[in-house]
């Protein structure tokens, strides 16, 4: 698969077709911000007090394969908690109905 | 008053202004048993429903009321925090009338004092978003810059709004007049109101068969008569909700004119809206500050670190355009359950992983997920699952990369591909993604990671070919084990030529073509159980004479056994020995530098090209002083992110002359004509560098190995121009030229559909208007030049064209990295593209 048909996948499935396409790079790269930063909150939300302050320590450690193992086991439902986090912001920001 | 009664009302003042007996007045008559008078007019109806009332009391507590209400904290929030009071000046000046009208002085004076009050914090706020949106420029925070663009906009808006209604306190008689704003408003109620009425009139007309155009005041009280009983409910069921959301009491103070847009919107109007409309809705919701505020509401109350969201921003404002796009794609994809056979091209997974650092969770989660199917099932995933699960990878990933600053140290993405690859340019084309820099923390290379993992997909690294790509792959899933070398030589060819044939179903678009950091995917034809049997059979069954001739190339020089086997000939390689000058030209290790000379032999120039990839972008580095960023922010004015982006391009210029001259030293060219002026090139940019920007490099000796450059210290030259380069071939000057042509119109022209309708830049105001075209303006000019909104009738074209000013200078920097163009002292915008023009054509 080419660039060009993810890209055309995107657009359709996002309702941009139409728009120029600096206008659709901006608005997919920032609802990629958004969902980051919203998939990073929903992360926090789930995590205890004290889970928060070892996931604290695990980061700083520099590991990313253990961020990964922390997060398979204390947001077990992480596939999930991004697609939440995706409809909403799809939703919120009216991008997707 | 109830809505039936201001049917009545707007129907009899519809009928006023044309002079006539209204439907308003013949419904009045009839609603009062025949007694009234068709022939009313607005105020009759009015006294005759009870509502010529004077203007309402302004007690005290309505003033507060209004007070509070114009203050009242709400979604349109004025301060940057999106959480301020916002000032509705409509709602202010309608308080004052209101005041006036009562003469309440003392509500007057609270209310007038409200109204400074809010103007002065409003001309505060427009002031501090400009100063913010400068801030962010100055530091290349371009989304930054854009968010508070919006918030200065909206802050303007408010102001503008004050200066609108300032006139509702008239100087003179102290009283209250209507302002502009005001006049806008109650155009636009009366136009709401008419709207409605039609739609009711044209409601009660198909439903009892009634044409009022066409009836006399007779005739319509006749119709009336056998309607009457139920008119009433009519008018009621089926307008009472719209006039209940558009009556002139309530629209006054609830529509504000910055939500206008928004307000009359519906859903017929989205349907039919204009790519341009649908553009500018769409922004508008992304940039909503009010979501943006909402967001770092949630954050703040999950206690997530303040740092740690801003990071996120940050980090992505770094990552290269391209990846973007793939990434977003990936989580929106993967999240929202859509595209399910979309899947992300290798070669982009490969430089976001790459570029995150983040191969290693990448792979282990794409395992687990493939395991977890193929125990399941006992057949190898298809093709959707693998998407799928792609997705989901990458998604955790790019998660744990970008959102987890701690993990990233800040050389993994370099700025300087944003400038260099367009979206456009690299998702459109289908061209590979700009291969970025490994992190510093990340060891083990990443196809090590992504191999040891049992992965299918391989990433090129410098040197490598499909050849030993395939090698690697073979080996790390064991199918060369038992093999002598000719017969892993023969299966290695077999699964290269079949890439060779079907190169799209791995992820490339041709063999010869892949860049270091892109992705192969193997697992199609690794999986390819029939495949693989009936080639590893052919292998053990090669002839003698044919093991013979494979030995023959495996005694070959290294340089062509390691190249593709094609046809008994060896391709060549990319490395210094196969290719040293040639034709004046010298390959190395992915720069070409080519030497131009003049008919008596002489050097007069030497341009270099091809992309600096990881490791070199690491060494490149090296050669620039601790602190060197400091350095160019201290000494250099203009744009700081252009600025420190010519230092680092000229950097890895010098890296690249560097490399070249080594390669003429190993073949015993260190003192040829060649090396002297590369050495003199390396001088010369180094001056030219450090005159503008101060130290930033290192001494040489610290640097460049013994007798490779001159020790001395480089001699600040003036007048300089180490790519100042001509050409007298009428050939290349005709490129140069339709080079220049085509750059001007990129940004101002329009090469139309099949030509037609095509407008060469170079003609267009925005370019040759001799005050404000962009022709004449220098290049220093252009990047530093700011938006701004003009007075009156100021013409908005070139530099004061905002959308064209910024276009040009996001162009300015894609060409200088593209084309390694160095800016001169008082370069204009045609003098600069004239020369990266001619430079491009020489490449060619």
């Amino acid at each position: 698969m080419e660039n060009q048909e993810l890209r055309e996948v995107l657009i359709k499935e996002l309702g941009l077709e139409g728009l120029p396409p600096e206008a659709q790079d901006e608005i997919v790269g920032k609802l990629g911000e958004i969902i980051l930063k919203s998939t990073t909150i929903a992360i926090y939300e789930k995590l205890s007090p004290g889970e928060r302050a070892e996931f604290d320590r695990i980061t700083a450690e520099n590991e990313p394969e253990l961020i990964g193992r922390f997060l398979e086991e204390h947001v077990p439902d992480m596939q999930s908690l991004m697609e939440t986090e995706v409809k909403r912001t799809l939703q919120d920001f009216n991008i997707k109905e | 008053m109830n809505n039936l009664e201001k049917q009545l009302i707007g129907a009899a003042r519809n009928a006023d202004a044309q002079g006539e007996s209204s439907i308003g007045a013949q419904l009045m008559s009839k609603l009062s048993k025949g007694q009234g008078d068709s022939q009313l007019r607005t105020e009759g109806i009015k006294q005759e429903l009870g509502l010529s009332s004077p203007a309402p009391v302004a007690t005290e507590e309505i003033t507060e009321k209004i007070i509070k209400k114009a203050t009242l904290p709400n979604k349109n929030g004025r301060n940057h925090r999106g959480n301020g009071a916002k000032a509705n000046p409509l709602v202010l000046a309608e308080a004052i009338k209101s005041a006036d009208a009562t003469n309440e002085a003392g509500d007057r004076a609270k209310i007038v004092s409200v109204f400074n009050k809010e103007k002065l914090a409003i001309e505060k706020e427009v002031a501090e978003t400009s100063a913010r949106i400068q801030e962010a420029q100055k530091a290349g925070q371009t989304d930054v810059a854009k968010n508070w663009a919006i918030r200065h906009k909206k802050a303007a808006d408010i102001l503008e709004m004050f200066a609108s209604v300032a006139d509702v306190i008239d100087s003179e008689s102290g009283k209250t007049v209507w302002g502009n704003l005001q006049r806008y408003s109650k155009a636009r109620h009366e136009q709401a109101q008419s709207d409605l009425k039609e739609r009711g009139l044209e409601k009660m007309e198909e439903d009892f068969n009634l044409d009022f155009t066409t009836q006399t005041p007779g005739e319509g009280v006749a119709l009336l008569d056998r309607t009457i009983p139920t008119l009433t409910d009519v008018v009621e069921s089926e307008v009472s909700a719209d006039i209940k959301q558009e009556s002139p009491a309530e629209s006054v103070d609830a529509i504000e004119p910055l939500e206008e847009a928004a307000t009359v919107e519906n859903i017929s109007s989205v349907e039919k809206e204009t790519p341009e409309e649908k553009k500018e809705r769409m922004l508008k919701a992304i940039y909503n500050p009010e979501k943006q505020s909402a967001i770092e509401a949630r954050a703040e109350k999950a206690a997530v670190p303040k740092e740690l969201l801003r990071g996120i921003g940050e980090r992505w404002n770094k990552v290269p355009l391209g990846y973007k796009f793939a990434i977003s794609g990936a989580l929106i994809l993967t999240g929202a359950g859509l595209g399910a056979s979309a899947a992300i091209p290798v070669a982009t997974v490969g430089g976001i992983m790459r570029a995150l650092g983040m191969a290693g969770l990448y792979t282990a989660t794409d395992e687990k997920l493939r395991t977890a199917v193929e125990n399941k099932t006992g057949d190898p995933r298809t093709t959707a699952e693998k998407s799928r699960h792609q997705k989901l990878a990458i998604s955790l990933a790019v998660v744990v990369g970008l959102c987890l600053p701690r993990v990233l140290h800040d050389s993994v993405l370099n700025p300087l591909v944003d400038f260099a690859h367009s979206p456009h340019d690299s998702i459109s084309s289908g061209s590979s993604l700009p291969p970025l820099e490994t992190p510093a923390h990340t060891t083990a290379p990443i196809t090590e990671n992504l191999v040891s993992a049992g992965s299918f997909i391989e990433i090129a690294k410098p040197g490598d070919s499909i050849w030993k790509m395939a090698e690697a792959q073979l080996s790390a899933h064991g199918s060369l084990a038992g093999l002598s070398p000719e017969q892993q030589t023969y299966l290695i060819d077999s699964v290269k030529d079949q890439i060779t044939e079907h190169p799209d179903q791995f992820g490339i678009t041709d063999i010869n073509t892949i860049q270091v950091g892109q992705g192969v995917d193997f697992e199609i034809i690794l999986n390819d159980k029939e495949f693989m049997d009936n080639a590893i059979a052919s292998a053990k069954g090669l002839a003698p004479e044919e093991v013979a001739s494979i030995a023959n190339y495996e005694n070959a020089p290294v340089y062509e056994t390691e190249g593709y086997i094609e046809n008994g000939q060896a391709e060549p390689l990319t490395t210094p020995e196969s290719n040293i000058l040639e034709n004046n030209t010298i390959k190395v290790d992915g720069t070409t530098g080519t030497f131009i000379k003049a008919a008596d032999g002489t050097i007069t120039g030497f341009v270099t090209n091809g992309e600096l990839v990881y490791p070199q972008t690491i060494e490149a580095q090296k050669i620039l002083n601790d602190g060197w960023r400091g350095v160019v922010l201290s000494n250099a004015t203009g744009e700081s992110s252009l600025n420190t982006s010519v230092v680092e391009n000229r950097a890895f210029a010098i890296y690249q002359h560097e490399q070249i001259l080594h390669a003429l030293d190993q073949h015993g060219g260190q003192f040829s004509k060649e090396a002297d002026f590369i050495r003199d090139q390396i001088s010369s940019m180094v001056a030219d560098t450090e005159n503008t920007f101060g130290d930033v490099f290192k001494d040489p000796t610290e640097v460049y190995p013994s007798g490779l450059v001159e020790t001395t210290e480089a001699t600040p030259a003036t007048n300089t121009a180490p790519q100042e380069v001509s050409s007298t071939d009428p050939e290349i000057i005709k490129v140069a030229d339709q080079q220049f042509h085509t750059r001007v119109t990129d940004v101002l022209g329009s090469k139309g559909l099949l030509g037609f309708g095509a407008v060469d830049g170079t003609t267009t105001s925005d370019w040759k208007n001799p005050e404000f075209g962009f022709a004449n303006k220098t290049v220093e000019e252009i990047m530093n030049a700011k938006p701004i909104v003009l007075p009156g009738d100021a013409p908005t074209i070139g530099i004061n064209n905002p959308s064209k000013l910024h276009e040009m200078q996001d162009y300015f920097r894609k060409v200088f990295i593209e084309t390694g163009t160095n800016l001169d002292k008082g370069d204009t915008a045609e003098t600069y593209l004239k020369r990266a023009s001619m430079l491009s054509a020489l490449h060619k």
